[in-house]
């Protein structure tokens, strides 16, 4: 069942996957992905100012001049990522401590940005909304996928909990390193596997 | 809107005061609706973080006290800490509560202290404000997990451990033993990958302490130890975290 609109929200999922697939908003994720919890926090609040702005600026599309788009874009985003600070700093305040500067940070983030502009501004409010729920929901379990090989390796726990005993954490993987460590190895993996694939198609 | 219109200076102008407007106006209600919030929030944290350095304080037990060093000074307030509610006659003062602030890596780090009667044993300590690096300086403020992965299926009955382990270190020690060795402080085990965190933590202790004996007139903090609490700036502290 391949209707456009469930196309719209797949293919953040996977094949635009807008960390593994784009590389676009590394510095969110090498930074918070230490903490699965941590990582979680971070892709609910991302997604919602993606899916947010996405929808405002789609719905604004035919009255923005073109030539003031970008510093609308950034009004519009700057003002949900506040948003989604003040309500974090009132009902999740353990969250919020734990994200810190991050975010505020979420405003630069280049996802949304990105596809504000690549999507966004050319395209209907349902579609723009599916779109970013997508692309939200395809970062967040890449988040998920590097935090928790942090996590569990460089600090020997999983969303808090301890695993294994007596084992000793290997502090480089929480450390920057380990961001790009475990980045790297993860994009390796999917673009052999990508490549195997693409080749196994054009022998068959 | 014509093609022409759109393209006018002044239409440009206008539409970006306007998104800004309304951005404006967005912000200033969704600010009135978690305002209450945020402020409960900040006062219970800084309740709780009364409590936890005056564990065996009431909870009502602390009375704020403002100090004025000279007229136009600025106001410096500590809290006087009872074992009873403050409207207790049979009330007995048990120590005080003060605050430091020090600069760690990425952010001011404020601490809040207790202290015993004698000015000079701490109670405990509790890291109010803090924004250091997620996963790093930022574990000064983690509570180390006791609870392994299957105690979600199995209880293990245990009390969960709530104050963080780097803070409970501080507990019972004389701050006149905080003394530098090193890289480090004697006796403070520092948090793995952040030495400057730690550090700064240490020196906002001594902050705390050291504003609070000068405003009240309790003597300085240990002549060696204030000595080399100002001597090693940042400087001698990038190293890495």
């Amino acid at each position: 069942m391949s209707t456009p609109a469930s196309q719209e929200f797949s293919k953040g999922l996977a094949k635009t996957n807008p960390v593994f697939v784009l590389l676009l908003g590394l510095c969110p994720t090498l930074a918070v992905t230490t903490t699965v919890r941590d990582a979680v926090g971070m892709a609910v609040a991302a997604t919602f100012v993606l899916v947010c702005s996405n929808v405002i600026i789609s719905l604004t599309r035919n009255f923005i001049p073109p030539r003031v788009r970008i510093p609308c874009f950034i009004v519009v985003i700057a003002t949900f990522v506040t948003i989604v600070e003040l309500v974090m700093q009132a009902y999740v305040p353990m969250l919020y401590k734990s994200l810190g500067i991050f975010v505020p940070l979420i405003v630069v983030n280049c996802i949304i940005l990105g596809r504000a502009e690549a999507f966004a501004s050319k395209n209907p409010p349902g579609a723009s909304l599916l779109d970013g729920l997508g692309m939200g929901v395809g970062f967040g379990w890449a988040l998920v996928i590097l935090a928790t090989v942090r996590e569990v390796l460089g600090n020997g726990t999983f969303l808090g909990y301890k695993l294994i005993p007596g084992f000793q954490p290997a502090l480089i993987m929480i450390l920057p390193p380990g961001a790009f460590l475990s980045l790297g190895i993860i994009l390796g993996i999917i673009n052999w596997r990508r490549v195997r694939r693409a080749r196994r198609r054009t022998t068959a | 809107m014509n093609d022409t219109l759109k393209d006018k200076p002044v239409t440009l102008v206008v539409m970006l005061g306007l998104v800004c407007l309304l951005a404006g106006a967005a912000l200033g209600l969704v600010y009135l609706v978690t305002e209450s919030g945020i402020n409960a929030r900040e006062a219970e944290a800084k309740r709780d973080a009364l409590l936890r350095v005056h564990p065996s304080a009431s909870p009502d037990g602390f009375k704020l006290v403002e100090v004025k060093p000279d007229e136009d000074g600025e106001p410096y307030t500590y809290y006087e800490v009872y074992d009873k509610p403050l409207d207790d006659k049979m009330k007995k003062r048990i120590g005080y509560a003060c605050e430091g602030r020090a600069h760690g890596y990425s952010s001011t780090i404020v601490v809040t202290v207790g202290l015993k009667d004698d000015g000079d044993t701490i109670t405990g300590i509790s890291i109010t404000a803090q924004q250091e690096t997620p996963g790093l300086g930022a574990n000064c403020q983690k509570v180390e997990s006791t609870e392994y992965i299957w105690h979600i299926v199995v209880p293990s009955g245990a009390e969960p451990e709530t104050e963080p382990w780097f803070q409970k270190q501080f507990r019972e020690r004389t701050v006149d033993s905080l003394v530098r060795e090193g890289k480090t402080y004697k006796g403070v085990n520092a948090i793995s990958g952040a030495t400057i965190t730690t550090n700064a933590v240490v020196r906002a202790v001594l902050d705390a302490v050291s504003t609070f004996r000068e405003a009240t007139g309790m003597g300085d903090v240990d002549a060696a130890t204030s000595a080399t609490a100002t001597e090693w700036t940042d400087e001698s502290e990038r190293e890495s975290e």
